[in-house]
């Protein structure tokens, strides 16, 4: 799945996963990037709805993190956006994840009705982000 | 809902914000701090930048929590007034603290200050505070290599600092919501995140003396963000 090819050891086609976080912090993009690149992940980054929007127009994602606060709007936004994407030539369904540092149950249910797999509340240990993402 | 920050939806609880936005700067260290743990093998150079990211942002938690403290001293404390030299005793130290720092983020703060001399009664040390709130926001909003431009002058008994900063223009429905607690709709270039509640603190030290903080778009770009403080009639006669 995903757009970014590679060569593996037995020389056959490899596709890389390719993951979008959206964040309007620097600090917690580069560690989630950080973290998913470990993963094997290529990584896209977007710091409001409009920037995400604007990547999500682009190459399939198999994976979206989105955190719950941007400067322009709410991270459900960004995974409706997602959904609302859908195009035929998909090579499969986008994974999405909320990430927030609110305890706030409305944005959580705002999450997953967005269709947010797992809403995870900041900090978020790198043992759980793995075990949600990977 | 009245999430922190969110659009059209204001925080009234400074606790209740402070509790989501310094979760922000811990789980940046203690991500970074097991990012470290994690790969024995990280080069020098990129281990030496997660350390330098996990002390900013400590020092980020704990500016926060500063900030809050702050609030509560000033909100349940009578604060200690007493006629002051105000330039020298306070404007142009700060002034000059504060050029430091911006300094170390890349941006020129150029000081103007077209007041003669005058004494205001006030706690200067929350006064020192006050300054460097408002101009530490213009700082933050500023882009590396841009200028803040800080005014001081006295506009018949007010004594007025404006400081301007060259961030990116705001709607007219952000300006009114600049000084809510966590405001977080306006990028800051180098931190993200909401903008804490410095300018909640700076606005409460104000009223304490019987002044006001304003927001104002600034003539390009940006916003300038304006303190008045009254000049009392000093017994001499002088201000």
């Amino acid at each position: 799945m995903g757009s970014s090819k590679g060569l593996c050891a037995e020389g056959c086609v490899q596709h890389k996963r390719r993951a979008l976080v959206v964040d309007d912090d620097p600090c917690a993009r580069l560690y989630v990037t950080r973290v998913l690149e470990g993963l094997g992940f290529r990584v896209d980054t977007a710091e409001c709805v409009r920037s995400a929007t604007l990547a999500i127009a682009g190459p399939f994602f198999d994976v979206v993190v989105s955190d719950g606060h941007l400067p322009d709007g709410l991270g459900p936004m960004v995974l409706d956006r997602v959904r609302s994407r859908g195009r035929d030539g998909d090579p499969g369904v986008t994974r999405m994840f909320g990430m927030t540092a609110s305890t706030d149950g409305e944005l959580r249910r705002a999450f997953l009705d967005a269709g947010a797999g797992v809403v995870m509340i900041k900090p978020v240990p790198m043992m759980m982000l793995r075990a949600v993402v990977g | 809902m009245s999430a922190p920050g969110r659009p059209g939806g204001p925080v009234e609880d400074p606790v209740r914000g402070f509790i989501h936005d310094v979760r922000t700067p811990l789980g940046a260290v203690r991500g970074f701090a097991e990012v470290i743990l994690d790969d024995p093998d990280l080069d020098a150079t990129t281990r030496t930048e997660f350390l330098q990211t996990i002390i900013r942002e400590t020092d980020r938690a704990i500016e926060l929590v500063r900030q809050l403290g702050d609030l509560g001293r000033i909100r349940r404390e009578a604060l200690p007034m007493a006629p002051v030299g105000i330039l020298p005793a306070v404007v142009e130290p700060v002034l000059h603290e504060m050029q430091e720092q911006a300094m170390g983020e890349g941006v020129v703060l150029v000081g103007e200050i077209f007041a003669c001399p005058v004494t205001l009664v006030c706690a200067p040390e929350w006064i020192g505070t006050l300054i460097r709130e408002v101009v530490a926001m213009s700082i933050r909003w500023t882009p590396a290599g841009g200028r803040v431009r800080v005014g001081v002058s006295i506009r018949g008994s007010i004594l007025r600092i404006e400081s301007a900063d060259e961030g990116v223009a705001v709607t007219e429905s952000q300006r009114r919501r600049l000084l809510e607690p966590y405001f977080r709709e306006r990028l800051a270039p180098r931190q993200g995140g909401s903008a804490g509640l410095g300018l909640v603190l700076a606005s409460e030290i104000a009223r304490v003396h019987g002044g006001a903080v304003g927001v104002h778009h600034g003539e390009q770009s940006g916003v300038i963000l304006s303190v008045e403080l009254p000049l009392g009639e000093m017994v001499d006669g002088s201000r």
